[in-house]
């Protein structure tokens, strides 16, 4: 299946290259962890992610395919048609990452760019235990205007649901729709401060949990950066989960500060980074034990454990040789409500490959 | 040892009288240095285009964003990755003012002295 995909993607990038505008990325990594619920190291291949981006005239189609260990299980995380005639009025078709903060919107599968060997937990991927909407298939609307000195940008997004219980890449299991919006100013390039909100319905009967999932989440969610490229790094993020049904609440977020101590010739950055992560909600959500539940019977270990009640703390840095390959140590201590307290250590060993046109 | 130094010493010369300039199809009557620095950083959806010699746009860059050129070549990078744009191309001059004569919304950083009668508007010139 990987050589299929690798041989198309090449395909696609020799035939349509020199036509329009195709770049070709290809990341991935290797990694160990040291886990001190399990009291054992791993060594593992990471993950390795396929991305093309094929530009012509006013469209952009852009594919992302994920290839996850321990199983080679191949996904499409991304894969939409854009239409960009005007700054102010965008339309993308197909599926991507909803418009909830910041951070969501960044990074992707391909974690090699990011300073954090891992997302933080609240907006982590869904088959990871991220409680929100990381991935969507629908339809978005977005835009940016400069006003005055400062841009203001909105997203509004209409997807099939969300994929822990909802949907999948080509179905919407009930019959609602999951509303996601973003509105943010820019004050300069390189900071934002943006406001974000859903409305995610869910009414579905889940063959695994072998029960009716009926759960209506309202999330609000609120975002400040400051990220200048080679320069001071500074994201918070902050999300309040309401479930309407059972009416118990959930919050989350995460402070990100990071600094490039040193540059010189032979390191293209060495970049120390903080990380502060919150994660908690009432007894008796029904999100989040439904979710909890979908982890438990799945045997996902490492997951269920992330989406403990928890205040985390991550001390770490990434060494960057040059903007290709890196390397990112992190140690990270875990204060858990209701379980005991752990931390992990974890190395790991990322690389992006320009493969065309990058 | 002394050839090589005399090497460098020519090639630091060659250097140092560098010049970039910023170029933009010749209909465009005028643009903010405001406005360059949006498009630069891909909150305008012109076409960017960079000159194949690194030296003009490590200049053009620097001194009109204030980040390095390989910070701002990585700051493109996420932003295709995140799915905002392509990353600019980097073409030889001959074909970039091609590229601009044809595309009215390109915007191009290359070598002053490569553009002087082709034709381009040249917005500023940087050194």
């Amino acid at each position: 299946m990987r050589r299929i995909i690798i041989t198309l993607l090449t395909f696609i990038a020799v035939s349509f290259g020199e036509e329009g505008n195709l770049s070709l990325f290809i990341y991935g990594g290797v990694r160990s962890e040291y886990l001190s619920t399990e009291n054992n190291t791993n060594f593992k291949i990471g993950d390795t992610d396929i991305l093309s981006i094929f530009a012509k005239e006013n469209f952009e189609i852009l594919m992302e395919v994920f290839i996850e260990q321990p199983d080679n299980f191949v996904d499409f995380e991304r894969l939409y048609l854009r239409w960009e005639k005007f700054d102010i009025f965008r339309v993308t078709l197909g599926k991507f990452h909803p418009s909830l903060g910041y951070a969501s919107m960044k990074w992707h599968h391909g974690l090699h760019l990011m300073t954090l060997p891992d997302r933080p937990q609240i907006i982590n991927f869904e088959d990871e235990g991220g409680p929100l909407l990381a991935h969507g298939v629908g339809i978005r609307v977005d835009g940016l205007e400069k006003v005055g000195s400062v841009f203001v940008g909105y997203s509004f997004n209409v997807i099939n649901g969300n994929q822990h219980f909802g949907a999948d890449n080509s179905a919407d299991f009930d019959k609602y729709k999951s509303v996601v919006a973003k509105l943010y100013i820019k004050p300069t390039h390189f900071s934002e401060i943006g406001i974000s909100g859903a409305y995610d319905p869910t009414d579905v009967y889940s063959e695994l949990l072998n029960k009716r999932v009926r759960t209506t989440n309202r999330i609000l969610g609120l975002n400040l950066v400051y990220d200048k490229p080679g320069g001071a790094e500074f994201i918070a993020e902050y999300y309040k989960i309401d479930e309407l049904i059972s009416d118990k609440s959930a919050w989350g977020g995460f402070i990100l500060i990071s600094y490039p101590l040193i540059k010189g010739r032979n390191i293209y950055e060495f970049r120390p980074f903080l990380l502060l992560e919150k994660i908690d909600w009432e007894t008796g959500n029904e999100w989040f034990t439904n979710v909890l539940e979908r982890l438990r019977l799945e045997e996902e270990e490492d997951e269920y454990t992330a989406l403990a009640k928890k205040t985390g703390y991550t001390l770490g840095f990434k060494l960057s040789f040059n903007p290709l390959i890196a390397l990112k140590l992190s140690y990270t201590y875990s204060d858990n409500k209701d379980e005991k307290d752990a931390w992990n250590v974890k190395a790991v060993l990322s690389f992006m490959i320009p493969a065309y046109g990058g | 040892m002394k050839r090589l130094l005399i090497l460098i010493f020519v090639l630091s010369l060659l250097s140092f009288g560098q010049k970039a300039a910023i170029v933009v199809n010749p209909s465009i009557k005028d643009i903010k240095k405001e406005e360059i620095k949006d498009i630069l950083l891909g909150m305008k959806r012109n076409k960017v285009i960079l000159s194949k010699d690194k030296a003009v746009n490590e200049i053009a860059i620097e001194k009109l964003l204030g980040i390095s050129y390989e910070n701002f070549r990585v700051y493109w990078l996420e932003r295709a990755l995140a799915g905002e744009g392509n990353l600019p191309k980097e073409m030889n001059y001959k074909e970039a003012i091609k590229e601009i004569k044809r595309n009215k919304k390109a915007i191009g950083i290359l070598p002053a002295e490569k553009v002087k009668s082709s034709g381009l508007r040249v917005i500023m010139v940087i050194d």
